[in-house]
């Protein structure tokens, strides 16, 4: 096995709405690297929120089998992080606080280590100034900052982001595109983000995994090796972006192309 | 503030009072021109004699240190039950299926039809005003509580479990914080209950306190008596209720309050 590597083996996963049921995955396999930027695209009802769970341990497969780093996923842990889109900070806890929870079942780190390590993420996300603050008198887009901030603080191999920034508006969301990449530069960490926009995809992902929707299914793997940040005119990126188009619109059903 | 601005904001709050200073004009005026009434309604200005003489022999401070002893400590039995069986109820699944139907049953009797029985079981004592009153705050604290304990957002569950959550961290920085509003809207309400439970307790059975003030009146055709008891009685439950509210304003900084 190779311990660099994270696999999802013939992922099964059935849901029962009322007397149909729905395929939320459908024999889904794939690998990736530990240094992986994995971006999940597809319509909705593809299954990649239910993927993204999996990866989680929130939610377990009806067959199959998931493993990141050569460890098998039986639960929530904390070396694989969850950015949420709702950004589930506590809104009781300060930014400070917020940031090192994670750290406080670290038993290894010490409280004046973890004002450390908070410290260095404030920094790094840009808040210093707003640590003592409380999420509902912060912005979206800084909202989400401390979110990755406080799932990157506990140093996961595995950073997962369901839609993280599709509550933002469009200006916003592209800075926070720009802000994860100079973020991610400083960290290492494989990334599995799930998207509807395909601009998205193209402008942060190593890896698009493209997605059809009932059943669940992988219809394309596309490799990406353009360095970031991209231009999204470049030549290539706009043969993928016309290709994974026209992928999502041979599906039957609607397509959500944000 | 500037000066004028005092002046301004002084004009305002007399402004909002208004009402209430002429409709009490009103009443001493009416008494004054029909002196025959002031047995059964006496005007404010005897009131005000009548609450400074029992102010000053010692009557009103005794009974307002007797029912304020009563309420507080049923209060406080009624929080050292309350609290924790509701975020117990709102946490475990076979505490909740136990005591639910429990609390549907006793519930809905209210604390005064508990009078004759409480007076079989303890007597005419300290002890039955204090059950009757801890009956009347018990059940919003308790249900309240278990309503918040129970709701909590999923999300923050999952945020927590996914960043390493002990079992303690889980209930001690998510569940109870995030419960804290609603426990703070039970003692709201079980404050009110209990305030009101306690003034029909001692108006039945009891031989000190505002309620039994208020009974002495009524036995030696005392109206202005009966009325200072009467007033005293709802500026006590204004004074309470303010002095929960700074509290919650302490203690729920965090919450979004536009």
């Amino acid at each position: 096995m190779n311990f660099g590597e994270s696999r999802v083996v013939s992922a099964t996963k059935i849901f029962r709405d009322g007397k149909t049921l729905v395929h939320a995955l459908d024999n889904v396999s794939l690998s990736f690297s530990a240094s992986d930027f994995v971006c999940l695209v597809g319509p909705s009802g593809c299954g990649k929120s239910t993927l993204l769970n999996v990866l989680a341990g929130f939610e377990t497969l009806d067959s199959g089998e998931v493993n990141a780093f050569g460890t098998q996923i039986s639960g929530p842990s904390i070396e694989r992080t969850m950015v949420f889109q709702e950004y589930a900070l506590f809104p009781w806890m300060t930014v400070r606080q917020n940031i090192g929870y994670g750290l406080l079942h670290q038993k290894e780190i010490s409280s004046s280590e973890r004002e450390i390590i908070v410290d260095y993420y404030l920094k790094l996300i840009e808040l210093e100034a707003f640590g003592a603050k409380y999420p509902h008198q912060l912005s979206g887009g800084m909202r989400q900052r401390v979110a990755i901030a406080r799932a990157l603080a506990v140093k996961p191999k595995l950073l997962l982001m369901d839609e993280p920034f599709a509550a933002l508006d469009s200006f916003t969301r592209e800075k926070m595109q720009d802000e994860l990449l100079r973020i991610l530069k400083q960290e290492k960490t494989a990334v599995v983000f799930v998207t509807h926009s395909i601009e998205e995809a193209l402008k942060l992902a190593d890896l698009i995994v493209v997605m059809s929707p009932r059943p669940g299914r992988v219809v394309r793997e596309i490799r990406l090796t353009t360095p970031k940040p991209r231009d999204l005119s470049e030549s290539l990126l706009v043969e993928h972006a016309k290709e994974i188009r026209q992928l999502l619109h041979e599906q039957p059903g609607p397509v959500n192309g944000r | 503030m500037k000066l004028g601005d005092l002046f301004l904001k002084s004009i305002q709050v007399l402004n909002s009072y208004s009402p209430l200073i002429i409709a009490v004009a009103i009443w001493e005026l009416y008494v004054f021109a029909n002196p025959d009434i002031s047995i059964f309604l006496p005007g404010p200005s005897e009131i005000i004699m009548t609450f400074g003489a029992l102010l000053l022999d010692g009557t009103l401070g005794s009974d307002v240190y007797a029912s304020m002893r009563r309420v507080l400590s049923a209060i406080a039995f009624a929080s050292l039950i309350g609290y924790p069986l509701g975020l117990v109820m709102g946490m475990n699944n076979f505490v909740r299926w136990f005591f639910e139907p429990l609390i549907g049953f006793l519930r809905p009797i209210p604390p005064l039809a508990w009078i004759p029985l409480s007076i079989v079981w303890f007597g005419i004592s300290e002890t039955q005003n204090i059950f009757i009153i801890f009956l009347g705050a018990l059940f919003p604290i308790l249900l309240n509580t278990y309503e918040g304990a129970k709701s909590v957002n999923q999300i923050y569950i999952r945020a927590a479990q996914n960043l390493g959550a002990t079992k303690f961290s889980m209930f001690y920085r998510i569940i109870l914080p995030s419960s804290l509003p609603s426990m703070f809207v039970g003692l709201r309400v079980g404050g009110g209950v209990a305030w009101m439970a306690l003034v029909a307790g001692e108006l039945v059975a009891a031989s000190s306190g505002l309620g039994n003030l208020i009974s002495q009146g009524r036995l030696l055709f005392k109206s202005d008596q009966i009325i200072v008891g009467m007033v005293t009685i709802g500026l006590i439950g204004i004074f309470l209720d303010t002095g929960v509210q700074v509290l919650q304003k302490l203690l729920l900084r965090w919450k979004d309050t536009r």
